[in-house]
C-alpha cells in the first residue's frame, strides 16, 4: 500500500486547513454563528475500515453532500452530517421558518447542498488554486442514507476499493449554539493519491 | 456568436447548438471573465422581458440594475477564477434574478421562484455556465406538504390531547409488537416512561399474570382475531414490582386499505372494583364477627359435598356443634364478652379442622364443621379433641373466669346420605342428644335404619308380651335372699320372671322388660306376677306345703303411679287372704323418686295391710340419702355394683359400710345384692349386712317344678 510522507501529510493537512479557514468563515457567516475547525486527519486506510473510521465518527445513517473532481488527482469530497444534525442546521439557516417535518423536504435539501458546495469550494479552492485549475469539479449532489452507502463511490474513479487503501482526509467544524458537527472527508483511490503525491512534491518544489 | 434568432433550419453544428439552447425549458446564460454576457436563450427571454440583442454584449448588473445578490457574483468569480461550480438554492436565495412567471405582470407576487446553478465551461476562454431552473412547482408542493404536516401534526396533537386526558390507559405498538405509544395513564399504571418504553417489546413494559394476553396480542397482529374471554381479571405488574388488578380490550389498527399496522390496548385499573366485589363475595360467605364461613356458605358446600358423596365413595362426617355455658357469659358479663368469646373459640376451633375442611358459624352459639374424605373414626377423634380443646379452655373477662363446654352431634355423610336438610337435622338431633346426655358429650347420630329395624323389634316385642300375658307364657323364678345372722332362720326369697317364647326357650328379663316399659305393658307384667305368686301362696297354705316367710315382689314405676293397681293388690291380698308381713315389694330408688308423692301413698296404704318395702338398687344415685328419709321403707338393698368389687376396692367397701351404717341407724335392714363368692360374704358377715343375695348362695331357679310341686322344699333341705 501506498505511503504519503510525514511531510506530504502535513501539508495536504495544511491545504485544507486554509480552505476550512475560508469555508468556516462563509458559513459562520450564513448562519450569524462562530465556527470551530478541528485539526485535520491524513490516514490511508482499506476502504473497508476507511468506511467504519466515517460511521463511527459520523453516525450509520448520514446526509451527505458530495463534489466528484478529476484532472492531476481525482476522487470524491464529502461533507457529512448526522441525519438528525443535518435538520438542525438547516434550521438554523432558514431561521425565520419553522420546519414542522422530521425529514428535508426538496427545497431544504437543495438549501443543504448549498451550504456543502460553499463549504466544499471554499476548502477545495485552495487546492484547485495550487494545481492551476488542473482539477475539475461537478455540480454538488445531495445524499442521504447509510454510511457505507453514501461513501461507495463509481467504479470510474475507483478500480479496486475493497482491496486497494484510500486516502481518508478528515476535519471536523462544528457549530456549538446550534450543535451542529459536520464532518469533511476526501476519498481517493491508490492511483489518484500517487498523483496527489507527485503534485504535492512539484508544488512544493520536492521539499516534501 | 450570433445573435438571438429561431432558425427552423440549422445549416451547421453551431446553429444546432443555438436551436437546442433556445428550445431549452431552463434558462441559459453564459458570461465571460468579464462577466460579459455571451449566450441569453429563449426562456431567460421569455422570464426576464428583456430581448437577447439588449442583454447580449451587456453584464448582468447592467441588465439587472435591481440585482444586489453578491453571492451570484462571487460563485461567478469562483467558476472564473478556480473553476468551481455552484449551486444557489431557491431557500437561501429567494429570487436571485428578477424573472417573472409572465413578463406582462411584473409585480412581486408574480416573481419566479428559482434555482440557479454555475459551472465553468472550459473553452479557450474561460466562460462561466448560468443555468435557472424554475422551482415553482416544488416550492408549490413544499407549501403543500408544509401545510399537510401541519394540518396532521395538530391532528396528533388533538388525538394526544384526547388520549391524554381520558381516564383509561392506551398503549399503541407496531406490527412488530414494539410500543410506539402510550398515554400518561398508562405511564403512571406500568410504571414506565413514555420515552423508556418507546420501542420497547409490549410484553417487556405491559407485564401480566397470564401470558394469555400476549399471545392473543400475536393473534391480534396477525389475523385480527379476538378471543372472547380476552381481558377478563388480569393482573399487572408494574415496574416497582407492585400489581394492580385491571381489565383491557384490545383492537387492531388498520390502515385504509384494512391492512393490520398495530394494535391498540386499553387497560383500566379495577383494583378497586374488584376489591369492592371481592368483599361483597367475602360477606356473602362469611361471619362478619368470627370471620368464620356462614350458613349460607357451609349449606352450599355440605350441598356440594353430599352431591360428590353419591358418585364417590368417599365418607365424610357433619358435626353440629352446640356451646354449653355460653348463655351464663352473655348473661352476666353482656354482649360484648359473649362476642369475644366467640372469637376467641372460633379461633380455637380453626386450629382444630384441617385446610379442606368447613367450619362455619351456623348461627348465636352454634357452629358446623364439614369433615370432608374422613371416615367416621377419624371424626368422632377430632369432635373429642374438640370437646376436650373447649373444656380445658378458659375464657376470662374482666375478673371473671368460666369453663365453656360443647355439646356435638356427628352425622356420617356417605353415598346414603340423601338430603342437606335431613343431615342437618340429624346433626342438629344428635347434638340435642348430646346435650340431654349431660352436656359437654361427643354424640354420633345412629342411621335412620338402624333405628327402624330397633323400633320395627319393639313393634314385635309388643305384641309377643301381650300375647304372653294372655297365653300365661311368663314363668316365675325365685332366688333366695339369706339371712346372714345365723340365729336368724327367716327365709327370704325375691319373685323374678321370665318369658317362655314359642319354642320353649327361656327369655331372660333384660329382652322385654325395656320394651314392656315402653309400651306400658309393666303394670299388666306386675299384676300377674302378683296374682299368681298370690294364688300360689294360697294353694300352698290349703295344701299346707311348707313355704319361705317374706316373698320380694318387683313393682315398677308404672304400677307404683297407677291408683288402680293398689287397689288391684289389696283386692288380690283380701282375695287370697295373704297372711300379713309375709308379702314385700321392691322399688327402685329411680321409680321411687320420680314419682315421690304417689309411691308415698302407696307404701303407705300397703304398709297398712302388712306388706314391706324394700328400696332396689340403693347407691346408684347420688342423691339416694337425701330421699331416703322420705320413703318408709323396711329393707335397703345395696346397689350391686358396689358390692361385686368390695373385697378389692376399699371404696367400694366404704361404700357398703356407710350404706349399711345409715340403714341400721335408720332403724332399716339392709340386704346386700351380688354376693358372688365366699369372701364377699365374709365381708358382708363382718361390716354386719343383714341379707345376703346371689350366685354365691344360689343362682335363680324355677319357682314351680315340672310335676307341679313348688322348688322350696329342696331349697329348704340345701
Amino acid at each position: 500500500m501506498i505511503k504519503l510522507t510525514a511531510l506530504q501529510k502535513d501539508a495536504l493537512g495544511e491545504l485544507l486547513n486554509i480552505g476550512m479557514g475560508r469555508a468556516s468563515a462563509s458559513l459562520s457567516e450564513m448562519v450569524g454563528e462562530e465556527v470551530e475547525l478541528s485539526v485535520p486527519h491524513v490516514n490511508i486506510l482499506p476502504y473497508k475500515e476507511a468506511v467504519n473510521s466515517v460511521s463511527e465518527n459520523v453516525g450509520k445513517e448520514v446526509t451527505a453532500v458530495r463534489e466528484s473532481f478529476k484532472g492531476a488527482f481525482w476522487g470524491d469530497a464529502l461533507l457529512l452530517f448526522p441525519e438528525n444534525q443535518s435538520l438542525q442546521l438547516v434550521k438554523a439557516l432558514l431561521k425565520d421558518q419553522e420546519l414542522p417535518i422530521e425529514i428535508l423536504s426538496e427545497m431544504e435539501q437543495e438549501a443543504l447542498t448549498e451550504v456543502g458546495n460553499i463549504i466544499l469550494n471554499a476548502c477545495l479552492g485552495s487546492l484547485s488554486n495550487i494545481f492551476e485549475q488542473n482539477l475539475e469539479f461537478e455540480l454538488p449532489k445531495y445524499s442521504h442514507g447509510s454510511c457505507s452507502e453514501v461513501l461507495k463511490q463509481d467504479k470510474r474513479t475507483l478500480q479496486d476499493q475493497h482491496n486497494e487503501g484510500v486516502l481518508l482526509l478528515q476535519m471536523n467544524f462544528s457549530l456549538e449554539k446550534t450543535k451542529v458537527n459536520g464532518y469533511l472527508t476526501l476519498l481517493m483511490d491508490v492511483d489518484s493519491m500517487e498523483a496527489l503525491s507527485k503534485q504535492l512534491s512539484i508544488y512544493f518544489g520536492g521539499a516534501v | 456568436m450570433s445573435i438571438n434568432k429561431i432558425t427552423n433550419n440549422p445549416k451547421n453544428i453551431s446553429e444546432w447548438a443555438e436551436l437546442v439552447i433556445n428550445l431549452s425549458d431552463i434558462g441559459i446564460i453564459l458570461v465571460d471573465e468579464n462577466r460579459q454576457i455571451k449566450q441569453w436563450n429563449q426562456w431567460i427571454i421569455n422570464s426576464s422581458g428583456i430581448p437577447a440583442s439588449t442583454a447580449i454584449g451587456s453584464t448582468l448588473d447592467k441588465i439587472f440594475p435591481e440585482l444586489k445578490s453578491v453571492r451570484l457574483f462571487n460563485a461567478i468569480d469562483d467558476v472564473i477564477q478556480y473553476g468551481m461550480p455552484s449551486i444557489l438554492s431557491q431557500k437561501l436565495n429567494p429570487h436571485i434574478l428578477p424573472l417573472y412567471k409572465t413578463t406582462s405582470n411584473k409585480s412581486d407576487q408574480n416573481l419566479m421562484a428559482q434555482m440557479v446553478m454555475l459551472k465553468p465551461i472550459k473553452a479557450v476562454q474561460k466562460y462561466c455556465l448560468i443555468q435557472v431552473v424554475d422551482v415553482s412547482s416544488a416550492v408549490a408542493r413544499d407549501h403543500l406538504l408544509r401545510i399537510q404536516a401541519e394540518n396532521y401534526r395538530q391532528k396528533e396533537l388533538h388525538h394526544r390531547t384526547i388520549l391524554s386526558s381520558i381516564a383509561d390507559a392506551v398503549i399503541t405498538t407496531n406490527t412488530n409488537g414494539c410500543i410506539d405509544y402510550m398515554n400518561s395513564v398508562a405511564e403512571s399504571m406500568t410504571g414506565w416512561s413514555f420515552e423508556l418504553a418507546k420501542d420497547k417489546k409490549l410484553e417487556d413494559v405491559f407485564s401480566i399474570t397470564s401470558t394469555h394476553s400476549i399471545s392473543s396480542i400475536e393473534k391480534c397482529i396477525n389475523n385480527n382475531h379476538i378471543p372472547s374471554t380476552f381481558g377478563k381479571c388480569l393482573t399487572l405488574e408494574k415496574a416497582n414490582g407492585d400489581t394492580i388488578a385491571i381489565e383491557e380490550s384490545l383492537a387492531a389498527i388498520t390502515n385504509e386499505k384494512a391492512k393490520i399496522v398495530g394494535v391498540v390496548l386499553v387497560f383500566r385499573d379495577v383494583s378497586k372494583a374488584r376489591k369492592l366485589a371481592d368483599e361483597v363475595n367475602w360477606q356473602a360467605g362469611h361471619d362478619s364477627l368470627t370471620k368464620l364461613y356462614n350458613r349460607n356458605y357451609f349449606d352450599s358446600k355440605l350441598q356440594a359435598l353430599v352431591e360428590f358423596s353419591k358418585s364417590s365413595n368417599e365418607q365424610g362426617a357433619l358435626l353440629y356443634l352446640d356451646l354449653d355455658q355460653f348463655k351464663i357469659v352473655n348473661d352476666t358479663c353482656g354482649h360484648v364478652a359473649g362476642d369475644e368469646l366467640l372469637k376467641q373459640l372460633s379461633q380455637l376451633l380453626n386450629s382444630h379442622v384441617r385446610n379442606n375442611d368447613v367450619l362455619a358459624r351456623l348461627g348465636g352459639d352454634e357452629f358446623g364443621i364439614i369433615l370432608s374424605n374422613c371416615p367416621l373414626n377419624i371424626a368422632l377423634k377430632i369432635a373429642e379433641n374438640i370437646r376436650k380443646t373447649i373444656k380445658d379452655y378458659r375464657f376470662a373477662w374482666s375478673d371473671k373466669s368460666f369453663g365453656i363446654g360443647v355439646s356435638i352431634g356427628i352425622v356420617e355423610i356417605s353415598n346414603r346420605s340423601d338430603s342437606v336438610e335431613k343431615l342437618l337435622s340429624a346433626a342438629d338431633a344428635a347434638c340435642y342428644a348430646a346435650k340431654d346426655g349431660g352436656r359437654n358429650q361427643v354424640h354420633l347420630y345412629k342411621p335412620k335404619s338402624s333405628e327402624a329395624a330397633a323400633r320395627h323389634g319393639e313393634m314385635q316385642w309388643f305384641s309377643r308380651i301381650q300375647n304372653a300375658l294372655e297365653l300365661n307364657k311368663f314363668c316365675l323364678y325365685a332366688q333366695n335372699i339369706s339371712a346372714l345372722d345365723e340365729n336368724n332362720n327367716d327365709q327370704h326369697i325375691e319373685i323374678l320372671i321370665r318369658m317362655v317364647d314359642e319354642d320353649g326357650s327361656i327369655i331372660p328379663p333384660g329382652s322385654f322388660i325395656p320394651a314392656a316399659e315402653r309400651f306400658g305393658l309393666m303394670s299388666s307384667i306386675d299384676r300377674w306376677v302378683i296374682e299368681n305368686v298370690f294364688s300360689m301362696i294360697r294353694q300352698a297354705i290349703n295344701k299346707k306345703e311348707w313355704i319361705p316367710c317374706h316373698f320380694a315382689i318387683n313393682l315398677s314405676g308404672q304400677t307404683l303411679s297407677d291408683a288402680e293397681s293398689l287397689i288391684f293388690i289389696v283386692n288380690q291380698l283380701s282375695k287370697h287372704n295373704i297372711p300379713q308381713g309375709m308379702i314385700g315389694f321392691e322399688i327402685t330408688e329411680t321409680a321411687a323418686i320420680s314419682n315421690l308423692s304417689s309411691a308415698n301413698t302407696f307404701i303407705t296404704k300397703l304398709k297398712s295391710v302388712g306388706c314391706k318395702f324394700s328400696l332396689d338398687d340403693f347407691g346408684s344415685g347420688l342423691s339416694s340419702f337425701a330421699y331416703l328419709k322420705n320413703l318408709p321403707v323396711d329393707y335397703l338393698k345395696i346397689d350391686g355394683a358396689f358390692v361385686k368389687d368390695m373385697v378389692d376396692d376399699p371404696i367400694d367397701y366404704a361404700m357398703v359400710q356407710s350404706i349399711n351404717q345409715i340403714g341400721h341407724v335408720m332403724n332399716l335392714q339392709t340386704i346386700a345384692e351380688f354376693v358372688e363368692n365366699d369372701d364377699i360374704l365374709a365381708a358382708l358377715k363382718d361390716i354386719g349386712v343383714d341379707f345376703a343375695q346371689g350366685y354365691g348362695i344360689n343362682k335363680p331357679y324355677k319357682l314351680i317344678k315340672e310335676n307341679n310341686s313348688l322348688a322350696f322344699s329342696s331349697i329348704k333341705q340345701a
